[in-house]
């Protein structure tokens, strides 16, 4: 669905804000783009290469922020056209990735992977108990055997009594 | 030819051992799954199955990772024909006859034609590369320091100025990429750079665990924007296949023969790949048809064309990876990751070191490639059955998959909150337009670029004009100045010729 809102002034999108979060990024690396080691005198410097590629950001964030200004202008007489975007849901999948990853250093990894499928695939729609526990407890249980019981990758165990638990998993999934 | 036919004997060898051979079958499964499935693509498969390489030896990583990619090109033709929903972006052609063939009760037609078509566009661009790749190296070793930043520079400034609807946002996305690069310690004097006082920083940052973040992850946050609004999708009518005829086979030769060249030069070009392959290809086949008005109604030769185009862009574009080291796109310079992982540089000199490696990979894609008709006809049924799974258990899987991948690499939380920071930007990245490819690229070619530029100069007295006047790359650079102004010259024809016509 596509509603139509007439606007004036046009709209400061978060498109404008990163070339601006660029901008002032390039500035402050730029500021910081040297070194109190002593180098080859006749060289060009470590910080050569460095100080072009931010100078080169530098002028392309300036670039793309005068465009914006200027389209913002053009189309403050014209109806500007607003998709309507799923906000919430995109929150809460990025703060669930980041309890995830929080989860895996404090509970462990599987206890972790478990909560988490279940979350995710709920906040994705899905409402079957069934499937949400049979996935959960798949996806967890097979990367946990290819790479703790194949792979021999340690994994995170968590702390206090997780980090037994996660142990003891772990040793019935060994080959 | 003798060295070449050594090589050969040398792969088949190693390819027909078992434990080599199965990794051509999973990659191939791999590959087409991820391929098939929209929002998942072959490229994410490559990613993600890089961490499942670090126990493997280089000539088994190497027959996964390209097995997959010559899958996960031929498996997005599925989505596109039974569910008019490209599986991944190079497979965008095939929707415009293979789903109107659908539509009319062919989709067995249209699945068997892309079959085939991709199995032969494949298997030429292989015998192709295997064919190119000595004498090119050959030439590669003759290149000197301006040689090679020439051709990093052209390279750059090819998907910088392709990739995207933006030429300033492509560049952007490059300098970003070239940035990330130089953090970490400087290559020639070997003084730390923006380690901003943490010690992990003086490492670098790891471009795998950036691509995991910003192809992985990112598109996991855009497709999670952008859910509620998504409609399920039914397929129609019952899946099989059915191959062409001799007679239809006839008929699409030329169609055939003139997209598998046209895909295995684009994919040769740097950052132009399967995608642009595709659209160039359909393109030719509909320009070049008796019919033009029938194409998009759902005629063979609209899915023969872009269906043998991407799959010969394959082959295509592992010819500067393995002559020169230099990666063309997305799927290459994970490759170049698990040269890395293995201690080895992709180039010329492997040719020397390696050659049971080289052969391998010659041997395993050819293999592959012909392996798509076989695993095609067999178990397009079966991956049928993969589209039904909803996109938020996919994404949960993909996500473990992403922790995984980043966390294994070297065991520790850091390069997970590393690609979880690079997921949110892949994010904004998407949703504003600003291309993947050349920050990916400049992440994996700006370490060998600032090389190859300030080695430049200190053999030449710091005399700029070297990249200039050495003719060779002199043309290299010329050639990178004239892809960049291409989108400009293109604007400013464009506005006088729309100031002109009113």
């Amino acid at each position: 669905m596509r509603e139509k809102h007439p606007r004036k002034g046009g709209k400061i999108d978060g498109d404008f804000f990163f070339c601006l979060a660029l901008i002032i990024a390039a500035c402050f690396l730029l500021s910081i783009s040297s070194t109190t080691i002593k180098v080859d005198e006749n060289s060009l410097g470590p910080f050569f290469w460095p100080k072009v590629i931010l100078v080169g950001m530098l002028i392309c964030g300036a670039m793309k922020l005068f465009f914006h200004l200027r389209k913002r202008k053009s189309i403050s007489e014209d109806n500007h056209v607003n998709v309507p975007t799923n906000y919430k849901a995109l929150i809460f999948a990025v703060v669930l990735t980041f309890g995830y990853f929080l989860g895996i250093v404090l509970v462990g990894y599987p206890i972790a992977s478990l909560i988490f499928v279940i979350a995710l695939s709920y906040l994705g729609g899905i409402r079957s108990i069934k499937l949400l526990a049979s996935v959960s407890v798949g996806l967890t249980l097979i990367t946990s055997i290819l790479f703790v019981g194949v792979m021999y990758i340690s994994l995170p165990r968590g702390v206090w009594i997780f980090y037994d638990i996660t142990n003891w998993f772990f040793s019935l999934i060994k080959f | 030819m003798d060295w070449l036919v050594t090589v050969m004997e040398m792969g088949v060898k190693i390819i027909t051992l078992p434990n080599y051979f199965v990794f051509i079958f999973i990659g191939l499964f791999i590959g087409v799954v991820f391929g098939a499935i929209p929002g998942i693509s072959g490229l994410m498969a490559i990613i993600l199955l890089v961490p499942f390489t670090y126990p493997l030896d280089i000539i088994q990583a190497m027959l996964l990772l390209t097995s997959t990619y010559c899958g996960g090109v031929f498996g997005g033709s599925i989505s596109s024909i039974l569910l008019n929903t490209p599986g991944a972006p190079e497979s965008v052609c095939t929707t415009f006859d293979g789903y109107p063939m659908t539509r009319k009760g062919l989709a067995a037609k249209a699945l068997g034609t892309a079959i085939e078509c991709s199995a032969i566009g494949g298997f030429l661009s292989a015998v192709v590369m295997t064919v190119a790749c000595a004498p090119l190296a050959s030439v590669a070793l003759s290149f000197d320091s301006p040689e090679y930043f020439a051709l990093v520079f052209m390279g750059l400034c090819v998907v910088t100025s392709i990739s995207g609807k933006s030429l300033v946002n492509g560049v952007i996305a490059l300098f970003i990429g070239l940035f990330l690069a130089s953090v970490g310690v400087s290559p020639i004097q070997g003084v730390p750079r923006y380690d901003l006082g943490f010690p992990q920083l003086r490492a670098g940052i790891d471009f795998i665990i950036v691509m995991i973040g910003v192809f992985a992850l990112g598109e996991i946050f855009v497709r999670f924007e952008t859910l509620s609004r998504e409609e399920s999708k039914k397929i129609e009518g019952k899946v099989g296949t059915n191959l062409l005829t001799i007679k239809e086979f006839l008929a699409l030769k030329w169609t055939i023969l003139r997209s598998f060249v046209t895909g295995t030069f684009i994919g040769f070009l740097p950052g132009a790949g399967a995608t642009i392959a595709s659209f160039v290809s359909y393109g030719m086949a509909r320009n070049l048809s008796d019919d033009p008005g029938k194409f998009g109604t759902g005629v063979l030769e609209g899915v023969a064309a872009p269906e043998t185009a991407n799959n010969a862009a394959t082959g295509g574009a592992m010819i500067p990876l393995l002559t020169l080291g230099i990666p063309g796109g997305g799927a290459t310079a994970v490759m170049i990751s698990a040269f890395m992982i293995k201690g080895l540089q992709p180039g010329p000199l492997v040719f020397m070191t390696n050659p049971e490696l080289i052969g391998s990979i010659f041997v395993g894609m050819i293999i592959a490639n012909l392996l798509i008709i076989i695993f095609g006809f067999i178990a397009v049924r079966a991956f049928t059955q993969f589209l039904k799974v909803p996109y938020a258990i996919l994404a949960s899987g993909i996500t473990l998959f992403c922790f995984l991948g980043a966390f294994a690499k070297r065991n520790v939380m850091y390069d997970v909150w590393v690609m979880l920071i690079f997921g949110i930007i892949g994010y904004f990245m998407k949703k504003y337009e600003y291309p993947v490819a050349p920050l990916v690229l400049g992440m994996v070619l700006g370490p060998l670029a600032e090389d190859k530029f300030l080695s430049s100069l200190i053999s030449y007295q710091n005399d700029f004009t070297i990249f200039f006047t050495r003719p060779i790359s002199g043309t290299m650079i010329m050639v990178a100045f004239c892809f960049l102004m291409y989108p400009l010259v293109m604007m400013v024809w464009k506005k006088r010729r729309s100031a002109n016509n009113t």
